[in-house]
């Protein structure tokens, strides 16, 4: 066993450990510290706290926790303060690789792997997005395929458009936002397309994202092969109300067809949640409005404190 | 585990529907707030708000539609480039925003400009105000 | 520019032999027709080093097959790279007990060692997965699985150590026969070589052509493959075989190196070599044909899908032969090619000993190092490399717990692509499929080559991911 170096956490065991400083992590520690836990820590893969909210640039946020609408990154900035406020104890780029069912987490930073234990550990760790190669979607494998949040990353942070003639496949709402945004940008998108007899996101999204700007949305409209040799060139689908298969030709292919929660460290580990082992936010399962995680956040990091989890 | 929370509605008394003129009634669905209400206004009367803001939308909607933009401007630093998110410190009309676009893609900034930094683009006569809306390291 | 032996081709086959020829004191050069190594045939490998038995006993390819095998494990510690001795099961139904012992006794005369008839006693202790209606297989424990891109890249490397000049994205578009020496030429440059050996897979009777030889037409058959995730673990510990077919070797579960089943390939004709593209009806025959080997199999495993495309020719068998002076052709090296290939290297070096002189090379360098798998290290190991480079400690794909330090040495042993990283390093290649970290290993590709973003593709000119 490793021994923790003083200068890169103060303790070898804590109250909490909370694997993700996104939304639901931050909040979980805002919780636990209100009730009176001292020994906290917060594990974040990433330089910075925010998780997710720092590339969503767009408002819809804060809606019902602040009473007031912000984008995704002015509500990470806001509650970083009320973070900050509770003094809990954070390591940032440091990537937790495995939990144990005795509470150990092991994580990996530019010092070293180290293990750290504590009376509960908390995975605040989001989700990740459904995939082409997780539906299995014949054809060909091209360039110019991604699924919605790693072109939001793509746009949002590094300023890159991935291609001018777009098809959005699902209509989760983080297809329908990088739709407008793509479009923002000098893209042309030609649909959404979506499985299912309704829409997947939120209904006001559609109006702003796909109504605005003329973008048609086709329910039970399924994505039956992608075609291009190097590059996307088109996609064959079928509308399954009529059955009538047809070829639309676009470069780029954003996929927004559901987020599975984070929990392969349990799954890794063989652990259920329970006795000690909580799960938070989107990682629990995924929630409409990022206040909600915030709520339920506050909600565990509260019962940990008082004893009631 | 927690149970997904259902979107709990405001408990307001159903306002009593108002007579509308049919030959100018328009529907909408509010983008004010989650609730999503169905409204429908002749452009004086608006039924289906549950909160004042949607009867205000519903007006503004059928004879201008306004929307907050939100972007990111670039931001050449020593460091590499930075993408600065911003919005619009107030709504915009919606067929104005390919120009707005056009003109805040031309953007520089010098350096990375602190949260709730105001930005301006646009003529004089014509100024778009723009509020930085993240911390960018 | 001049050489001695110019190798068109770099695949299993090209770079087993400039490893091999290596060795000798000739100039080499290997031209390879797109961004990297490994991307024409050799990517999509199924990755099985095979006994030998299944191929017809008479053929040449069985012969190299069975003396690739044998070359195999010593090549893998020599290289550092995986082999994992897995073994291969032949399984029978009933009614095909005639067939396995028919194999067993031409594995036997070949020289394979092991193989031994096991019964439903034997299958209940070692491989409980196997359906239930198989009463015997055929055991070759000196079957083994590789990442055929890896080893692709350790040949190179190795090869490269010792003065091997390749060169990628150099098509060949013409060769001339000149005064005692062959001039190729491609759009970056034309090359002079004594020697000439064809290991152009897909294009080696094109190639062959532009030489004026005449050799077998290539027919390409597509093969698309599953891979299942690593969470339903394997789900049998060696290669399962049915019994073959003339035309296929079937439909098999591969326990990959890296711990996901592989299940495929199909066999089917293409018109053109460079189709490759996944079909319902081929995973739904694969499922099919899975099914009745390993009932516990289920569509919803399945996490990455892919097609390769074999040079298989009519006559199928290896045309390995000094079709002119000084040009060898190596033509229609599909299954057991991965397999054979060390002993294909061996062949055509005793084939070109024959006109000149190979002595060994003075100051050869033995033996490569792999990039280190930070997933597959313990911790101290973990800690001596981050303490040495903290970049060991930056975690860039996070489903294969692949660190920064990782990816800027795939770059520096010669990756150009992202399709060259993953190959590499296992980035892009787990649950998410590059969701999570392809934005970060392009930022590193940018830094690291100073190159514009738009310029990073995914496998080379065409495949940019940025449409401008």
């Amino acid at each position: 066993m490793e021994c923790c170096r003083i200068d890169m956490i103060k303790h070898d065991h804590y109250d909490v450990i909370i694997i993700g400083g996104g939304p639901a992590g931050m909040a979980v520690a805002v919780g636990a510290s209100s009730a009176g836990l001292k020994r906290i820590l917060v594990l974040e893969r990433h330089p910075r706290l925010g998780g997710i909210l720092n590339q969503c640039i767009h408002v819809g946020f804060g809606l019902r926790y602040f009473k007031e609408e912000l984008t995704g990154t002015e509500y990470a900035a806001r509650y970083k303060k009320l973070f900050q406020q509770a003094g809990v104890e954070v390591k940032t780029s440091s990537f937790v690789h495995k939990v144990s069912d005795r509470k150990q987490v092991t994580f990996v930073c530019p010092e070293g792997e180290l293990f750290v234990s504590a009376d509960h550990i908390v995975l605040a760790t989001g989700c990740r997005e459904r995939t082409r190669e997780m539906l299995t979607i014949p054809g060909t494998r091209p360039a110019g395929i991604f699924t919605a949040g790693l072109a939001q990353e793509m746009v949002n942070i590094h300023g890159i458009l991935p291609g001018k003639n777009v098809v959005v496949i699902g209509s989760g709402d983080i297809g329908l936002i990088m739709a407008r945004r793509v479009v923002l940008e000098g893209a042309k998108v030609q649909a959404v397309l979506e499985i299912l007899d309704h829409l997947s996101g939120l209904v006001r999204n559609k109006i702003q994202c796909l109504d605005d700007f003329g973008i048609p949305l086709y329910l039970q409209h399924e994505t039956l092969e992608i075609i291009g040799k190097d590059r996307v060139e088109a996609i064959r689908y079928r509308d399954n109300t009529t059955g009538r298969e047809n070829v639309m030709a676009c470069d780029t292919l954003l996929f927004s067809v559901g987020l599975i929660p984070e929990r392969d460290l349990l799954i890794d580990a063989g652990i259920d949640p329970g006795d000690g082992i909580h799960v938070a936010g989107n990682a629990d399962y995924v929630h409409d409005l990022v206040d909600w995680v915030t709520k339920d956040g506050e909600k565990l990091g509260r019962s940990l404190g008082n004893g009631n989890a | 585990m927690m149970e997904k929370p259902v979107e709990k509605k405001p408990k307001t008394r159903r306002k009593a529907e108002k007579p509308l003129d049919r030959d100018k009634a328009k529907r909408y669905t509010c983008i004010v707030c989650p609730a999503c209400c169905d409204l429908e206004t002749d452009g004086v009367e608006v039924n289906g708000a549950r909160c004042p803001k949607g009867e205000v939308f519903a007006r503004q909607e059928r004879v201008a539609p306004l929307r907050v933009i939100t972007t990111t401007v670039r931001c050449e630093t020593p460091r590499g480039l930075r993408m600065v998110p911003v919005k619009t410190s107030c709504p915009v009309p919606l067929a104005l925003i390919p120009e707005v676009m056009k003109q805040v893609k031309a953007l520089r900034i010098p350096k990375i400009p602190a949260i709730g930094t105001l930005l301006t683009t646009g003529s004089s006569s014509e100024p778009v105000e723009w509020v930085v809306t993240g911390e960018v390291g | 520019m001049k050489t001695d032996v110019l190798i068109i081709g770099g695949g299993i086959v090209g770079a087993s032999l400039a490893y091999e020829l290596a060795k000798y004191r000739v100039d080499i050069i290997l031209l390879e027709k797109e961004a990297e190594l490994s991307f024409g045939v050799s990517k999509a490998n199924s990755g099985i080093v095979h006994t030998g038995f299944q191929s017809d006993p008479g053929a040449l390819k069985t012969c190299l097959a069975v003396r690739g095998n044998e070359l195999y494990k010593e090549l893998a510690k020599t290289l550092d790279f995986p082999l994992l001795p897995v073994g291969e099961l032949v399984v029978a139904f009933p009614g095909e007990l005639k067939g396995l012992q028919r194999m067993k006794e031409t594995g036997e005369k070949l020289g394979i060692p092991g193989l031994e008839i096991v019964n439903r006693n034997w299958i209940d202790a070692n491989e409980p997965g196997l359906s239930r209606e198989i009463q015997f297989a055929l055991l070759g424990p000196t079957a083994g699985v590789i990442n055929p891109y890896e080893t692709v890249y350790a040949l190179a490397e190795q090869a490269a150590a010792n003065g091997v000049h390749i060169y990628c994205d150099h098509e060949v578009t013409d060769i001339q026969a000149v005064v005692g020496a062959w001039q190729v030429q491609t759009e970056k440059g034309s090359f002079t070589a004594r020697y000439v050996v064809n290991a152009a897979g897909l294009y080696a009777d094109k190639i062959a052509l532009m030489a004026g030889t005449e050799v077998p037409r290539i027919v390409p058959w597509k093969g698309e493959e599953y891979l299942l995730d690593r969470h339903a673990e394997w789900l049998t510990r060696r290669v399962i075989f049915p019994l073959p077919r003339k035309e296929t070797k079937g439909v098999l579960v591969i326990p990959t190196v890296d711990g996901n089943t592989m299940i495929g390939p199909t066999a089917e004709a293409v018109p053109d070599c460079e189709e490759r593209s996944t079909s319902r009806s081929g995973k739904l025959a694969v499922l099919a044909s899975v099914k009745n080997l390993i009932p516990a199999v289920k569509e919803d495993q399945i996490i990455a899908s892919f097609a390769g495309v074999r040079p298989t020719t009519r006559e199928g068998d290896f045309h390995i032969r000094e079709d002119r002076e000084g040009f060898i052709n190596l033509v229609g090296i599909q299954s057991p090619g991965l397999t054979a290939a060390p002993a294909i290297a061996e062949q055509v070096c005793r084939m070109l000993a024959q006109s000149t002189d190979l002595t060994p090379k003075e100051g050869y360098i033995a033996g490569r190092t792999a990039i280190p798998r930070f997933r597959l290290l313990s911790n101290r190991e973990r800690n001596a490399l981050i303490k040495k480079n903290p970049e060991f400690g930056e975690i860039v794909c996070r489903c294969e717990l692949v660190t920064k330090a990782e990816v800027k040495e795939a770059l520096r042993r010669g990756a150009r692509t992202l399709d060259g990283i993953k190959f590499r390093t296992r980035t892009q290649m787990g649950r998410c499929h590059g969701s999570f970290c392809t934005m970060k290993i392009m930022s590193i590709m940018a830094e690291e080559l100073q190159r514009p973003y738009d310029s990073i593709s995914k496998r080379g000119k065409g495949t940019e991911m940025i449409k401008t």
